[in-house]
């Protein structure tokens, strides 16, 4: 299986620029994510890499072979780069059978009857829908059809495997399901895959590597936890997952981190962090995730990052509880999976343990 | 649960009465004036004279050579006009839906122009181009070549205009197909490897099956009922199909009702047993290709070529409406017209005549406008009441409703004319040759086109939308006026204004039912053309052609839509 390399690409749809220079390599047999709101450019990168949309610069390889670049006019056709691709809309087509649909790939590459049975089958076999070969697309479930356009994009072997949100038209239980068995289906089959996505968890669970966009720049890449854990900028920090932000300036850098003065209308303060390779002065948020802002009914033994507060909302989602806490007039959003006894309204303390807040750059 | 069951044992009883009386209603208009018709192809005497009932008229009518000769002429005119209006219709769909041709853009409202269009005023104006004796384009062959290569009247000439003028409703559908399809489907083709031939061989064209065979099963059906066209380009020349027989067997001295009955019950037969098949073949083979993201669809690059499709698409405008009625509108300000017009032969006396001397012209202009706009009005009312029983209701036999209502659809207006000759020539009620008979001839042989076009508007009201103002506080009538008629008034005027343009050309229901004080436009022009006046039947058709455009103008303004909008 070949690697994927875009090397500067650009595409613009009149004076606005879809995609602005993204530069992405996905490397042999694993699968990258590219994920982002509407509109910041993963499913026009997805449409150029499959040959539907014409970049006005960049290169684009799979493996040694270079399929696009503007400056030497090379743009080989969809048919030619032997791409898979799942669509949104699964793009199962009516008027063919499930075997139909899943055997044109083969019929157009003129394999011989025997072995288009036999892949066929095979597919079918993999994605689990053995049963529903004879079936027209509009007998069979959207999952069904969902699995239809998978076989289809696999049963060729092809080099590159592209998804185009396939997951996100089916309802949430089946899209927790289908998730698992995509991941297992790519692992098998070793298929450098690209798959866009705006469901940060999805993404999460699926990627060896996420790639955060937003107005057609990566804004960062790493594997999921390091996305999480450290995300490089607040709008990353927002996107995946929730967390608090607290604006303020770095006062004091020590060897076991640094010390924040937070400056929030009412709530001066000072804030741990593990979190070194900051300058005296510098402008930052800090950045706390709900999970890990404990709840005390009673002064903790630690000093630092402790305040109190007030509980204003508790929700009890089954499960986990969800909290709104009152930091002298900053509202904190909190969540713990452990029993919270304290009422809504009733005062409490809070505890950040400093190696779980982040520092992020204010530009 | 208790309180409310009477009431709701009330309103499904007060609905099931409104499904009895609408029921009744089209049993009159409908299935009893054809159960006559029937009864009449058993009887040797007239309508109301008594007389024995047997299969004399149909052994005589299958033993008789010129049945089988004009049923055959009658299937090739009309597979001949299917297969030009299809092939027309399709090409324009494609090349303005699917390629880089300059101008389509600009193109799209001369390109509906002729949906709107009389096929009768249509083949008129032909005979006034492609006529030996007198048609224009001939008169310039002969003087460039000195030959006269085309002859309109004769079955070419029927097949050639009746491709003409029903390929708008081909062009309609398939365009509506191809806009439509999920690009996706053709990405998957190319993405799994197909070149775009082979994409468009085998899953854009299987795509647009659906589209292209209904289009061919309607003008199939409409080619077989059209009465006007043949009985211009055919009738004189003694060349029938069975619709021109019908009428000459009514009308001709001596007049065979009879017979003409029973003819009628074969072309019942006829274009009954097509609309079934339509029916059972489009039930099965509908597809769902809207897909959900909109990127738009694929168009191919033509590179050169696409000046060859550009002139394509302007000879299709220039053939179809500029050339034929721009030749129409000066064949009325002529004394008569030949081959080589001249200008010394430039009259307005056939506008004088129209105008202020023939005496059947403003009776005729009042007539047509009534007849258009009320009737229209009155079958969309209906029509409306109809969609909202069966779509919005549970009423007992809602269904059958439906299906009853739509049967119309499968009588060729002409046969629904020769039933009403039968069921009320002689009736005690005085409604023969008065416009009233005209009136519940349009409204209910094309309520079936409102009841589809509003049916559909109400389906895609999502009903919870009803629902959340009636829980808001709403009653009934303030839901129905606030939230379900403006929602609805989309499909209303779609339904109007297809029915009022139907309205103004209809022929062929109104020359067996007209009498002195009831004539319509087209019946008159008819006559005029029957008595070789045809500059002044061009001028009433002028007036006929520009009456219909400022009224469509006019609704366009009053209902604040897009006229292109009315056709999709």
């Amino acid at each position: 299986m070949p690697d994927v390399r875009i090397e500067k690409l650009i595409k613009r749809f009149g004076k606005v620029a879809a995609i602005d220079g993204v530069d992405i390599h996905i490397p042999e047999g694993k699968i990258v994510t590219l994920l982002g709101p509407s509109g910041c450019g993963k499913t026009t990168t997805l449409r150029c890499l499959a040959g539907f949309e014409n970049a006005d610069e960049g290169k684009i390889w799979i493996g040694d072979q270079l399929i696009f670049d503007s400056r030497q006019k090379i743009n080989l056709s969809p048919q030619k780069r032997g791409m898979g691709m799942v669509f949104q809309s699964y793009a199962v087509w009516p008027h063919m059978s499930v075997f139909e649909n899943i055997a044109f790939p083969l019929r157009i590459r003129k394999a011989p009857r025997g072995k288009i049975k036999e892949q066929v089958e095979r597919a079918l076999k993999m994605v689990g829908i053995e049963e529903l070969k004879d079936r027209l697309p509009s007998e069979i479930s959207g999952g069904q059809q969902q699995r239809v356009a998978f076989a289809r994009a696999i049963v060729y072997e092809p080099a590159v495997l592209l998804l185009d949100e396939p997951l996100s038209n089916l309802d949430a239980k089946l899209r927790e399901q289908m998730r698992f068995e995509i991941l297992e289906l790519q692992r098998k089959l070793d298929i450098t895959t690209v798959f866009v996505t705006h469901d940060q968890e999805e993404a999460m669970v699926l990627s060896d590597e996420v790639l955060v966009m937003e107005f057609g720049k990566v804004i960062q890449r790493g594997d999921p936890e390091a996305i999480y854990f450290d995300p490089s900028n607040e709008f990353v920090a927002d996107f995946i997952g929730k967390i608090n932000f607290l604006n303020g300036t770095v006062t004091q850098l020590e060897e076991s981190g640094s010390v924040v003065g937070i400056e929030e209308e009412g709530f001066r303060s000072e804030f741990h962090s593990t979190r070194t390779n900051y300058a005296k002065g510098q402008k930052v948020l800090a950045s706390v995730r709900p999970e890990n802002i404990q709840i005390h009914t009673s002064k903790p033994d630690q000093e630092i990052n402790t305040w109190p507060a007030k509980l204003i909302r508790k929700n009890f989602l089954g499960g986990l509880f969800d909290m709104v806490v009152d930091l002298k007039g900053k509202e904190l959003r909190a969540r713990t999976p452990f029993r919270v006894e304290a009422k809504s309204g009733s005062e409490i303390f809070i505890h950040v343990p400093p190696k779980d807040v982040l520092l992020i750059d204010v530009n | 649960m208790k309180r409310i069951m009477p009431y709701i044992r009330l309103l499904t009883r007060r609905d099931s009465i409104l499904v009895v009386v609408i029921a009744a209603m089209i049993g009159v208009t409908v299935i009893y004036p054809l159960s006559i018709m029937v009864y009449g192809s058993f009887k040797s005497a007239p309508p109301g004279e008594p007389s024995p009932l047997s299969l004399d008229n149909y052994s005589r009518m299958f033993s008789a050579d010129w049945f089988w000769v004009e049923l055959g002429h009658t299937v090739w005119i009309s597979i001949g006009g299917t297969l030009l209006g299809v092939f027309l219709g399709v090409s324009l769909a494609f090349i303005v839906t699917r390629t880089d041709t300059p101008w389509v853009g600009k193109l799209e409202i001369p390109l509906i122009v002729p949906f709107f269009l009389s096929p009768f005023i249509g083949a008129l104006a032909w005979t006034g181009l492609a006529s030996r004796d007198y048609g224009l384009i001939n008169g310039w062959f002969d003087s460039l070549l000195g030959v006269r290569p085309f002859e309109i009247f004769g079955p070419w000439g029927i097949i050639w205009v009746m491709g003409i003028y029903y390929s708008p409703y081909a062009f309609l559908i398939v365009s509506g197909t191809l806009r439509n399809m999920d690009p996706t489907l053709e990405e998957a083709a190319l993405s799994a490897g197909a070149t775009k031939p082979q994409t468009m061989l085998r899953i854009t064209l299987p795509l647009m099956a659906p589209g292209i065979l209904a289009s061919a099963l309607l003008i199939f059906v409409a080619a077989a009922e059209q009465f006007g066209i043949p009985s211009v380009l055919g009738m004189n020349q003694r060349w029938f199909v069975l619709t021109t027989r019908i009428f000459y067997l009514l009308q001709e001295y001596p007049q065979d009702y009879s017979m003409g009955a029973t003819v009628a019950m074969i072309m019942l037969f006829f274009t009954g047993g097509i609309v079934y098949m339509r029916n059972r073949i489009m039930k099965r083979r509908e597809f769902v290709t809207v897909g959900g993201k909109s990127f738009r669809p694929h168009v191919i690059p033509l590179g050169k070529w696409r000046y060859f499709t550009l002139s394509y698409l302007l000879g299709y405008i220039l053939l179809v409406v500029i050339l034929p009625f721009g030749t129409f509108i000066a064949i009325s300000f002529f004394k008569f017209w030949s081959i080589h017009p001249k200008v010394k032969y430039l009259t307005l006396e056939n506008w004088q005549y129209i105008l202020f001397e023939y005496p059947n012209t403003w009776v005729a202009v009042k007539n047509s406008l009534f007849l258009s706009i009320v009737g229209a009005a009155v079958a969309v009312l209906i029509s409306a009441i109809i969609a909202w029983v069966v779509v919005r209701t549970k009423a007992f036999g809602k269904d059958a409703l439906d299906t009853i209502a739509t049967l119309p659809v499968a009588v060729p207006g002409l046969i629904l004319g020769v039933a009403y000759m039968w069921a009320w020539i002689r009736s005690p009620i005085p409604i023969y040759g008065t416009i009233w008979i005209l009136m519940i001839a349009y409204v209910s042989r094309f309520i079936p086109y409102s009841l589809r076009s509003i049916e559909s508007t109400l389906r895609q009201i999502d009903k919870t939308l009803e629902e959340s103002a009636n829980i808001s506080g709403a009653s009934w009538i303030q839901t129905f006026w606030s939230v379900s008629l403006p929602l609805l008034k989309p499909g209303l005027v779609a339904g109007f204004i297809l029915l009022f343009v139907t309205f103004m050309r209809e022929l062929s229901c109104s020359i067996l039912l007209y009498s002195s004080g009831s004539e319509v436009m087209s019946v008159t022009m008819f006559d005029l053309w029957h008595d070789g006046m045809f500059p002044h039947l061009a001028a009433i058709g002028t007036m006929q052609l520009f009456m219909t455009a400022a009224c469509l103008f006019i609704f366009s303004k009053v209902f604040k839509i897009r006229i292109t909008d009315v056709v999709r």
